[in-house]
Order: C-alpha cells, then structure tokens, then sequence
C-alpha cells in the first residue's frame, strides 16, 4: 500500500448528475456552455511519479473528470484531494493555486493566439504576481525542457506546428512545477510521428522530474504506452480499473475486451475481429441495471436489474456480474515483454535495418 | 488487363498572388477492378487531395498542373465539369469522414436514399423503396423502414456514417474513394464500418482507394498501400509486404511510432524533425533531412520507384549502384 | 498595414477626403473665415447671399450666406465639427457600454445575461430616432434653456449611443460565449488567473475586433442620426448650428431658388458618410477574414 503521503491524487465518489429539464428562467436565458457528460461514483488515486488513465469513448465522461478536478466544474458529490488537501466545491482559483495543471487536446486552441508564447508559458507564474528576471529564466529554461530554444519564446503560436505547440503547451504546465498534471487526450490531434515524439517527451520528463499524470484517451495504445494503470469509464461509471498490463492482456470486463479488440493491429493483417454489437448508449437515456448489457455478449437477466458493483479480482477492481467467466472466455494473451516501471531508452531510432 | 483507374504523374499545385507551391508531384499508381487500395500518410502529404483530384473536386487555387486521370482506359481529368457529372455516383462515388456535411440535411435519408437510385437506375418508385430498404439493412441498420423518415441530425454519428455507406453503394459504382469514412467515430464503431466497407465491395466487386492516417484500420482492409510523403509517392505494395517488410525508411519509422500494446510502458520509436510544408521541401529526397540512413544522392536527386520484393519504394538504398557508390551513410 | 492603404484607391481617396474633412472641422476655429458660432458675426444684411458674393462691407463669402447673414463655408465647417464630435462620441460611448455588458454577459451567463439581452431585444425594437428624440425631449423639459444648450452635444451623445450599444452587446456577447470555452482561457483560469484579468487580457482581445468593425459601420449612422435630430429641431440648438440645422434652415428657401443653403450642407453631410463608409469596408476586409470578398 503507497504511502499516504505519497498520493498525488485522491478522487472519491465523484458524481456529476445530469441538469436535467432546464427551469424557464434559465431557458430564457439560454445556454452557451458545453454539454455535460454524467458521471457516478468514480474512485481513484494517483500514486507520484506515476500516471493513471482514463479511458472510454465519447460521452463517458472523461472531461467531466478532468473539469472537475481542474476546479473548473463543480461535482454533485464526492471528494478530490490533491496532496492531501481536500477540493472543497469552490472556484478554481482558490482550490488549485500552483498544484495542477491541464495539457489540452486541440493544439490550436490551447495558446491564446495573441499573446507571444514566452507570455503564455510565464502565464502559470505571472498570475501570482512573480515576475521580472526570474521567470524570464525559468521560461527559457522549460522551452530548453521540450526540445524547442528559447528564442522560440518571442513567436506566436501561429508560427508553430501542432507538435510544436503541444510541447509549449507541456512547458505551460510545466513551469510552476505542479504536483499533478491533467493530459486531456494531449495527442489525438496529432500525427503518429508527432504523437511519438510528444509522449517519448512526456514520458522521459516523468522519469526526470517525478511528474504525475492523469491522462485520458480513448486510444487504448497509447494508453498502454503511458500508463501505470487504467480505469475504463463507460457512460460515467468505472467498468475495470488496475494495472495497465492486466487489463490488456487479461481484461475481466467484456467492455474491456471490445476496447482491446477495436484496436486496429498491423501485425494482424486482414484478421477477422469480432465485430462489436450495437450502438454507443445515448447518455440521456442510460440503460437499466448494468448500463453495458445490450452490447455484452455475456449479458444475462441479472444485468439487466441490478447494476453490478466494483470488486476486486485477479489483482484488478471490476462492475461486472459475470468477471469470473471472463477468465475462460478471453484467452488470456501472453504476459507482454515489458519490466514494471519505466524504459528510458536513448533516443536510437530501434527501426533502422542494416 | 487495363486497370479500372490508373493516375500517371499526376502534378496538383496551389498557386497564389506571391507564391505557388506543388502540393502532389509527379503521383502514380493503379487501382485494379474489385481491389482496396490504401492511402496513408501523416497530414499534409496529400492523400485527401489526391482523392478530390479524382474526383475532380479541385477548387481554385488548387489545380491539377501535370498528368493524366483515367477511368476504364478514358481520360477523365480532361472532361469539362459538365461531362463528369454522370461519373460522379454512376461510376466513382465518395464517403468522407464528416457524415452530416454529406448527407442534405433537410431531406429524409428515406428519400434521399430512394430519389438517387431512382435517378440513376430509372427504376420505378416501389422498386427503389425495396433496393433502398434492402440497402439500409445490408449496412446494419436496426428499424430499416422506420429510418425512412428520420432527419440525419436525428441520427447517430455511426448511423450516419452507414447511411452515407448505403447512398455511396446505391448506384453500384465501379469505384468508392473513402476519404477518413471512420476518423470521426469511435473506436468500437470504426471496426463495425470499416468491416461493412471492406464486405459490400467485395459482395459486388467494387474498388475501393481507402484513404487514412490509420495505418492500423488499412492494415486490416486493403489489398495494397500506398504511401504518401509530402506529396509524393514513398512506397507502394501488397499490403502484407509493405507492412512486415517495409523498404524505404518513412514507413519503417511510420510503423515503428505506432504504440503497440504487446510493448506496454516503452519508450516508441520517432522520426525527429516534422514533414515539410509544400512550399519548403528539401532538395532531392524530401524525407532526407529526417532520415536516419541518408546518403549523399539522397540530397541531390529525388529517386525514382525502385522495385525490391513485390513492393516499390522511393529509396537510394535500394539502388545497388548508388548504395555502393559512396560509401557514406549517416548514422543511425 | 498603413502601407497597404495606399495599394486600394478607393480606401485611399476616402481616407485622403476624411482626412481633409476632420483638419476642416476640428481646425475650424482657426481656419474658418468666421466664427460661425459667434452671433455677432452674422450680418444679417447680409442674408441669402449666393456663393462667391461680397457683402455689403467687403466681406467675401465664397459659398454664400444664409437665411441669418452666417457665412456659410465656416458654418459648414463649424456644422462638420459638431457632426463628427457627436458620431465619434456616440459610438464611442456605444461601443464602450456595448462591449462591457457584451462581455460580461456573454461570459457569465445566468440571470445577467438574461437581463440584459432581453433589455438589448426591447432596445432594438424601438427605432433610433424615437429613442434619441424621447431622451433629448426629456431631457429639454427637465432643464432650462440655457443649460440645455450647454448639454446639447452630451445629451446627444447620450441619446444616439442607447441605440447603438446594442450591435455591439450582441457580437462581443456571441464570441465571448464562444472564446470562453477554449482551451487557453482554461488553462488560464487553471494556472489561478484572476476573472478581471481573464476578460480583458485573453477574451476581449480576441473578441474586439468585430466591435472595430462594427464601430466603422455605425460613425455614419450616427453621423446621420444626429443630422436627422437636428433636421427636426430637436438636436443642437440653433445658435450652435450643425450641418442638419443648416439644412432644415435652407430648406425653406429651396423652392424659391437659394439652392446653396441646403444642397451644400446636404452634400458634404454625404461626402462625410460616403467617405466612412468606404474607408469601413476597406478595414473591414482588412480586419475580418470571413467576410472578405472572393
């Protein structure tokens, strides 16, 4: 069991209800915000120097997680603490001075385009007050950091590729050295050669600075590339949650399973996948009981009443009445060829045949 | 055999008041009858124009500056747009990744359905109903005649996507160009689509020139890949070759960037440096500043498709006499 | 971009006129022959002279007089400086509390922008000139004549802006709706930036340039809005004539065949229009990508 100490972050019960049938007045009033995925009962905790995903699809509900733990939305229930210190519901600026930071999807939407980007990665220091030669220095210093010189620091951000501007984005968060850094899905905007390039960056300043990630995707490569563990959210609730390695080569959840099939594989040329059944749920109309039953194969008439709750098996916390079976109906694959923890290799390109 | 489509040197450049670049130089390549050839490439190498070339979907300033286009042994990049209008749904059809902006929103996807195959078919009301209804069921939509009269904003994206499926296959055209048809879908979904794409062309023989980022998605679907880099062709071959054996260095990095599950927690492979802008591509190869065996031809001379082991790549490396002409490679 | 100016004859021609008009009005009280605002300097011996006439003393007038002996270039040139004191003002004025309540009420939603856009929809619905003549009126009952007559131009300013902030409101509050959601603005929010600071150093920004826009187009409204008032009797005082006083006071001879007295006002009030005119299209192709012409 880690150290108290040492969790970055603690999320307990995390619940985001659905606003349901707007009021007249605020109908009048109208909208303008963005839809608001539900969420229900998410636990989870982020050891230091480790990072932990969310995965799941469009409308689990991920952003709403990384909203509510950013500060910027505030839970219908639940608990957040980031170094032990609670989140009580409240704004953002209050709640996570200098402790947390957010790596954003959109590469072109993440710097404000008028504003050089020296101005916009000083941005996390000068907005508490610091300034002058000191931060000048730091923010040289974290463009070094991402592979970029600092004179790249009087540009704007138009003047940069998207890769690029990720990796301003990661100096950004970067430069008030915070305890916990958000990566909302940082590279599923980008090319793959890009997207290698970025997460070898993050990866290698993890291992140098001891930095914690939360990071949400819904590519389940990547994710296997990055984290220590996983949680697999569908329609706002954790399905699977433990270490990466388990839930690809053993997944105990058939939502799991379809994920870790859906993955498109090269080495499996023309392979006959087994094709996922239905429709992704509509998230205003949830599905009774356990909310994955009509697309699960091992669907029976207890799903359909009673919402199975996380338990723990094979080393992994699982919702799912029938995990056990689960066992013999995934071969279980080969352990993968990796040690536990991070490899930091050179940078040798390993694809270059003599 | 005369192959259903082949594109000859195909040149498209953008040309503006102070600059002109070529975005596709000098692109060749063939599509058989009934075969699924993959496009891939990272943005900005030109796979996406290369299929609105086709398609003769061009708008200025972008032009076609060089080659030929034919279809069936015709000419077709000559036609005036008047005279391409009955190829276009007849004989080439297209399914791209934005299904709402292909589908006419204020129009029933019923009637959609039954006016394109009763134009093109001169069928009778009734008889496009019935192919209509046996088009939406073969793409897997539940209810089929209730769709009829669903809007498509009233439709998920993943059933949009399949409606597009239904009208691109409704005139039984000789050729489907898809351009991203899954990238806006989710994982689970990009399969299911993919799978009907690869199945309805094979059940009536139609060609396919599947255009995609994912390596992975045209792994599982074509029969051939090409590959594109900053607007020329690097590679092309059966696609099982050209993935396991990949000859020319792009592609070799290409693949070896991509993370792969059964390498969990590991450091990925990567190419340093990005693809160059249209109008700044180095001299001679353009892949050679990045690539990690350049030799010195490779800087002067652009090299031209050379043949190794069923697939053709665009590499000095594969040329005997310029490999052992100089004896430099820049390391790894 | 002052360079690009010169390669869009049109825009620079306008900018040349507008130039040359502005020198005109706000030197006038160097420039002009006569102080037009000067009650003694009228002669009203002198009345209805027609352009290029010399007056019983001597005095040259080289457009004329009018019905109270007033030379008219410098009443011109007077009218012109008033004219575009009260359109500049106004859409200043506009466009300052446009923007605020835009931004505002775009970013925080609720109840406020409930308020106020229902406030904005009810301004809409009531034409400009109704709008400026109710408050002028008011404003003409509660005060006596003297103060009233130092009040003009502010009140008009006053009354011209309640119509217009309401373009502006709409704009900033649709982009600022749209801007607050992005990422940056996030990620601002995030590092602890302050709500103050949030709206003026990364949204309004961003969001300003449609109000630039916006801006250009209404000066001649305004311009006109305020010469239409004063067409009417209801905007600057007599004494104090702007360039619609000396139309309507014209007017009356026009039949009778002292034509320059109001065709002359009239024509440079469309001269200054046309000129803002053309010059705000220029900028706002220059300023606003969508909607350049192909």
């Amino acid at each position: 069991m880690p150290d108290r100490a040492d969790i970055v972050l603690q999320v307990e019960g995390l619940t985001m209800a659905f606003a349901g049938a707007p009021g007249l007045l605020r109908r009048l009033a109208g909208g303008g915000g963005i839809p608001v995925a539900a969420v229900s009962d998410v636990s989870f905790s982020i050891p230091r120097g480790e990072t932990f995903a969310l995965i799941g699809e469009s409308g689990a509900g991920k952003s709403t997680i990384a909203r509510c733990i950013a500060g910027v939305m505030t839970p219908t229930a639940g608990r957040i603490a980031i170094m032990g210190r609670d989140l009580a519901a409240g704004s953002v600026e209050r709640a996570v001075r200098g402790n947390l930071q957010m790596i954003f999807q959109d590469p072109y939407a993440s710097l404000n385009p008028l504003w050089r980007v020296s101005s916009s990665i000083a941005e996390p220091l000068s907005a508490h007050g610091k300034g002058g030669q000191a931060v000048g220095e730091r923010v040289a210093e974290m463009l070094r950091l991402v592979g970029l010189s600092p004179e790249d620091g009087r540009k704007f951000p138009h003047q940069f590729s998207g890769g690029q501007r990720q990796r301003i984005s990661i100096a950004r968060a970067l430069a008030a050295e915070p305890a916990l850094i958000i990566a909302d899905e940082p590279t599923s905007a980008l090319d793959v050669s890009v997207q290698a390039q970025i997460l070898n960056l993050m990866r290698d300043l993890q291992v140098r600075l001891g930095l914690t990630y939360l990071f949400i995707s819904h590519n389940l490569a990547v994710v296997s590339s990055m984290a220590h563990c996983t949680g697999v959210l569908y329609l706002g609730r954790l399905m699977e949650v433990g270490p990466t390695v388990h839930l690809l080569s053993r997944p105990r959840h058939p939502y799991t399973k379809l994920l870790v099939d859906a993955v498109p594989d090269i080495a499996a040329i023309a392979r006959q996948r087994p094709s996922p059944r239905g429709e992704p749920p509509d998230p205003a109309h949830p599905p009774s009981g356990c909310t994955f039953h009509p697309r699960c194969p091992l669907a029976m008439e207890r799903c359909r009443h009673e919402r199975p709750a996380l338990r723990g098996l094979d080393g992994v916390q699982v919702a799912c009445h029938r995990a056990e079976d689960m066992r013999t109906a995934t071969r279980d694959a080969a352990p993968p060829t990796s040690a536990p923890g991070i490899v930091a290799k050179s940078g040798v390109p390993a694809f270059v045949e003599k | 055999m005369t192959p259903l489509l082949s594109v000859e040197k195909l040149s498209v450049r953008v040309g503006g008041l102070t600059s002109a670049a070529t975005v596709i130089d000098d692109l060749s390549f063939e599509v058989s009858a009934g075969e699924v050839l993959g496009i891939v490439g990272e943005s900005g190498a030109g796979k996406s124009l290369t299929g609105m070339a086709i398609l003769r979907l061009l708008d200025p300033p972008l032009v076609q500056a060089a080659g030929q286009i034919r279809l069936d042994g015709r000419r077709i990049d000559t036609l005036s747009p008047r005279d391409f209008e009955p190829l276009r749904g007849k004989h080439i059809a297209a399914v791209f990744q934005n299904a709402l902006s292909s589908l006419n929103p204020i129009m029933t996807i019923g009637r959609q359905l039954v006016e394109t195959i009763a134009v093109h078919h001169l069928l009778s009301r009734v008889q496009a109903e019935e192919r209509a209804e046996g088009l939406l069921a073969e793409v897997g939509m539940p209810g089929v005649r209730a769709r009829f009269s669903a809007y498509p904003h009233q439709l998920s994206g993943g059933m949009r996507q399949r409606v597009v499926l239904a009208l691109a296959f409704a005139c039984e055209p000789a050729l489907i160009i898809a351009d991203e048809p899954t990238s806006a879908l989710d994982v689970s979904l990009q399969g299911q689509i993919v799978g009907l794409l690869k199945g309805m062309s094979r059940d009536r023989g139609t060609a396919v020139i599947f255009i995609s980022h994912d390596i992975g998605l045209v792994a599982e679907t074509a029969d051939r890949v090409a590959v594109l880099y900053a607007g020329r062709l690097a590679e092309i071959g059966p696609v099982a070759n050209l993935l396991q054996a990949p000859r020319h260095p792009y592609t070799r990095g290409l693949i070896a960037s991509i993370p792969r599950m059964d390498r969990p927690l590991q450091r990925l492979a990567q190419i340093e440096g990005t693809m160059p802008s249209p109008g700044s591509r180095p001299s001679g190869c353009a892949f050679h500043p990045r690539c990690p065996v350049a030799i010195d031809r490779c800087r002067l001379e652009q090299p031209p498709l050379i043949a190794r082991d069923r697939v053709r790549a665009a590499c000095w490396l594969l040329d005997p006499d310029a490999a052992a002409e100089t004896g430099t490679t820049r390391d790894a | 971009m002052r360079l690009e100016i010169l390669k869009a004859p049109v825009a620079f021609w306008s900018a040349l006129v507008l130039a040359c008009l502005c020198i005109a009005a706000f030197g006038a009280p160097l420039l002009a022959p006569y102080d037009a605002f000067d009650p003694g300097s009228a002669n009203v011996a002198d009345a209805r002279l027609p352009p290029g006439s010399h007056g019983l003393f001597g005095d040259s007038y080289p457009l004329g007089t009018d019905p109270q002996g007033r030379d008219l270039l410098s009443a011109m040139m007077y009218g012109l400086r008033t004219s575009l004191a009260v359109g500049f003002g106004s859409v200043a004025l506009a466009a300052l509390m446009g923007v605020t309540l835009g931004l505002l009420s775009g970013y925080f939603g609720g109840i406020l922008d409930a308020v106020v856009m229902r406030i904005a929809d009810i301004q809409l619905s009531l034409p400009p000139i109704l709008v400026a003549l109710l408050i002028d009126g008011v404003t003409l009952a509660m005060l006596d004549r003297a103060r009233y007559d130092l009040l003009a131009v502010p009140t008009l300013i006053l009354a011209i802006s309640t119509s217009l902030w309401v373009q502006f409101a709409r704009t900033v509050r649709a982009r600022t709706q749209i801007e607050k959601n992005k990422d940056y603005v996030l990620a601002a929010r995030i590092s602890g930036v302050g709500m103050f600071r949030v709206l003026t150093a990364h949204i309004l920004p961003n969001v300003g340039v449609p109000a630039l826009v916006i801006a250009t187009v209404n000066l001649a409204v305004a311009i006109l809005v305020e010469a239409t008032l004063s067409f009417l009797g209801v905007g600057v005082p007599a004494t104090q004539p702007s360039l619609g006083t000396l139309v309507r006071i014209g007017n009356e001879f026009l039949f009778s065949g002292d034509w320059w007295m109001s065709i002359l006002p009239g024509g440079l009030l469309v001269a200054v229009a046309l000129s803002i005119n053309l010059l705000g299209d220029w900028l706002r192709d220059r300023l606003d990508p969508t909607t350049r012409t192909p």
